[in-house]
C-alpha cells in the first residue's frame, strides 16, 4: 500500500502484566472499509483505544496520513480521526441536549455557526432538526447512535473508527445503522475501521478484516475470500463456522 | 418516547425538564411540608420589621420575663424584650449563616474533589489526605479552636462550619468524578480535543450536581444546629444579636421558672431543622443518582 490513512506497525498494547494486544500490524487505504474481527477480549477495541490515545502503555508505531498520531497535538489530531462508542446509551452526555452535544467538538474548535451545523449533521444522519432540543433519555438506541455518528463527523475527520456500532442496538436497527453509515461513507469519501465480533456484519461493511485471537493477528482476508470459505487458519475457519450457526 | 412533544428551544427543553421536577416534588408532601418551613423562614427573614410587633433589641425593664399573653405573644426576656419579635429577627441571622456556610463549602469541596477525581495521581492522594484530616478532626471541635483564634462573631462562626463543612462534599464529587472521568461521553469529548478543564467544568461538574445539592439541602440542618451550638456557648453570634442558640443560652438562666425564655428559640431551631431535613429527603428521592438507579 502506498499511502495508507492509517498504518498500525509492531504495535504492542500492554494492562499491566496483561499484554492485551501482542505486534499487531496493518494498513488501511484511503476510503477503504477495513474490519477487525475476533471474539471478545481478544484485543480489537484496545487497538481503537489506543489509536485514539486513550491507551498509555503501548509499543509499536501508529501513523495517520504517515504522521505518528501521538505526534499532533489532540485538537489536530480530533480532526483527522474520530470514534464512534460501542455502546450509544453510555457515549452521550445524559444533562446535554443533542444538539449541544454534537455542536460541541465545534465549539471546542472555535468553528463559527457550531448550532447551525449541528442541525445540518442532524439531517444528514436522517434524525430531522427537531431532535436538536431533547435530551439522551427521550431518544432509542438507534437514535443515539445516530447522534454519536454526528458528533463524531462533526469535526469532518477523514477517517472514523467505529468500535462495534451495532451490537448494542436491536437487530432490526442494526441495518439501518450500516446502511447510514455505508451511505455517509459514500456520500462523504470516509475511510472506517470497524471492530466487531459479528462477521454478518463486517462482511456487510468491509472490504477487507483481520481475525483476531488472544491479542494477536490470526489472519487478513478480504470480503470475497472470506465469502468463498478461502481462509487459511483453523481459527478463523472455527470462527466463520461458529457465527454461521 | 412518542408522547413528548417537539420541543423548539434550548431554553422550553430545560424549562420542560424544571416543570416536570416540580410535579414531581408536588407529589411529596412532607417535602412540600419542608418548602413551606422554608419558605415562611425566608418571608420572616424578609419581612421581619413589618411581621415583628415590637423592637427586638429595645429593652422594657418594666415588662421583665412576662408570661406569654396578650402583650407579649411568646413572653419577653430578662430585659422585656419580645420573644417572638427576637425569634423573627433571628431568622435573619440563621440565612445569613446557612448562606454563607452552604455557598462557601459546597463550591470549595466540589472543586477540590472533582479536581482530584478527574486527575488523579499525586494532586488526588494529596487532596483527600488533607480531606482525611479534617474528617478526623471532630467538627464542633475544630469550629471551637477557630472560632477562638479569630474571635467570636457570626461570620467567623459561618467560616469555622465551613471549615468542617467542605470535606464530605470533597469525597462525594470525587467519588463521582471517578465513575464519570472514563465514561464515554467524556472519552468522546476528549477525543474531539477539549482541555480537561473544559471536562471539568462542562462534563464532570453537571453530573456531580445532583448530589451535591441533596448533600446542601441535608447539610442544612445540621449547619443550623451547628451555629446554635456555637451561639449558645457564647462564640456565635453576640449579644444583643437575636441569634438563636444564645438565646436559649440566657433563657438557661430561667428555665425552670420561666420556661418560655429558651423553648421559644429552640422550638424554632427545632422546627427549620425539621423543615430542612424534610425539604432534603424530599430532594434526594428526586435527584440520587443510586436512589434513580434502584427504582
Amino acid at each position: 500500500m502506498t499511502n495508507p490513512i492509517l498504518s498500525v506497525k509492531d504495535l504492542s498494547v500492554r494492562f499491566g502484566a496483561a499484554t492485551v494486544v501482542d505486534d499487531v500490524s496493518f494498513a488501511v487505504a484511503p476510503g477503504e472499509s477495513f474490519g477487525l474481527v475476533g471474539e471478545s477480549g481478544s484485543g480489537k477495541s484496545t487497538i481503537l483505544r489506543t489509536i485514539m490515545g486513550l491507551n498509555q502503555d503501548w509499543s509499536g508505531e501508529i501513523l495517520v496520513d504517515g504522521q505518528p498520531a501521538a505526534s499532533d497535538s489532540r485538537r489536530k489530531f480530533a480532526r483527522r480521526v474520530q470514534m464512534v462508542f460501542q455502546d450509544p446509551y453510555a457515549s452521550l452526555h445524559p444533562r446535554h441536549l443533542i444538539g449541544k452535544a454534537i455542536a460541541e467538538p465545534m465549539r471546542i474548535h472555535g468553528m463559527d455557526n457550531a448550532d447551525a451545523r449541528a442541525l445540518d449533521l442532524l439531517d444528514l444522519i436522517g434524525l430531522g432538526r427537531n431532535f436538536a432540543y431533547r435530551y439522551p433519555h427521550e431518544l432509542s438506541g438507534g437514535q443515539r447512535q445516530r447522534v454519536a455518528i454526528a458528533r463524531a463527523l462533526s469535526l469532518s475527520p477523514k477517517l472514523l473508527l467505529l468500535d462495534e456500532p451495532t451490537s448494542a442496538l436491536d437487530v432490526s436497527v442494526q441495518a439501518e445503522i450500516l446502511n447510514l453509515l455505508n451511505t455517509l461513507r459514500k456520500e462523504l469519501n470516509l475511510t472506517f475501521v470497524i471492530v466487531s465480533h459479528n462477521l454478518a456484519v463486517v462482511s456487510y461493511m468491509c472490504d477487507r478484516l483481520m481475525v483476531m485471537q488472544n491479542a494477536r493477528m490470526v489472519e487478513n482476508v478480504t470480503r470475497a475470500q472470506l465469502r468463498n470459505g478461502e481462509l487459511k487458519a483453523d481459527y478463523t475457519r472455527d470462527f466463520v463456522a461458529a457465527s454461521r450457526l | 418516547m412518542s408522547a413528548t412533544q417537539t420541543v423548539a428551544s434550548a431554553g422550553s427543553a430545560r424549562w420542560k425538564q424544571i416543570v416536570s421536577f416540580c410535579r414531581r416534588f408536588a407529589r411529596n408532601p412532607l417535602g412540600m411540608f419542608g418548602l413551606f418551613i422554608l419558605v415562611a423562614l425566608l418571608f420572616c427573614a424578609a419581612f421581619a420589621e413589618i411581621i415583628a410587633p415590637y423592637d427586638p433589641y429595645l429593652p422594657n425593664l418594666t415588662a421583665r420575663l412576662t408570661a406569654p399573653g396578650a402583650e407579649f405573644l411568646l413572653g419577653s426576656d430578662e430585659l422585656g424584650r419580645d420573644i417572638l419579635s427576637r425569634v423573627i429577627y433571628g431568622s435573619r441571622l440563621t440565612l445569613l449563616i446557612v448562606g454563607l456556610v452552604i455557598l462557601t463549602s459546597a463550591p470549595i469541596g466540589l472543586l477540590i474533589g472533582v479536581v482530584s477525581g478527574t486527575y488523579g495521581g499525586w494532586l488526588d492522594a494529596f487532596f483527600m489526605r488533607v480531606t482525611d484530616v479534617f474528617l478526623a478532626v471532630p467538627k464542633l471541635l475544630l469550629a471551637l479552636a477557630f472560632v477562638a483564634a479569630l474571635g467570636p462573631g457570626i461570620v467567623n462562626a459561618a467560616i469555622a462550619i465551613t471549615l468542617t463543612a467542605w470535606p464530605p462534599y470533597a469525597r462525594m464529587a470525587r467519588a463521582e468524578a471517578l465513575a464519570v472521568r472514563n465514561s464515554d461521553y467524556v472519552n468522546a469529548v476528549r477525543l474531539a480535543g477539549a482541555s480537561e478543564f473544559h471536562i471539568i467544568l462542562y462534563h464532570i461538574i453537571p453530573m456531580c450536581m445532583s448530589s451535591v445539592i441533596v448533600r446542601m439541602t441535608l447539610d442544612m440542618a445540621g449547619i443550623i444546629l451547628t451555629a446554635a451550638g456555637l451561639g449558645f456557648i457564647g462564640l456565635g453570634a453576640q449579644p444583643p444579636m437575636p441569634e438563636w442558640g444564645a438565646m436559649i443560652s440566657t433563657g438557661r438562666k430561667f428555665i425552670f421558672d420561666q420556661w418560655w425564655v429558651a423553648t421559644v428559640p429552640g422550638f424554632a431551631i427545632f422546627i427549620v431543622s425539621l423543615g430542612f431535613n424534610l425539604l432534603g429527603d424530599a430532594v434526594r428521592d428526586l435527584l440520587d443518582p443510586h436512589l434513580k438507579a434502584r427504582s
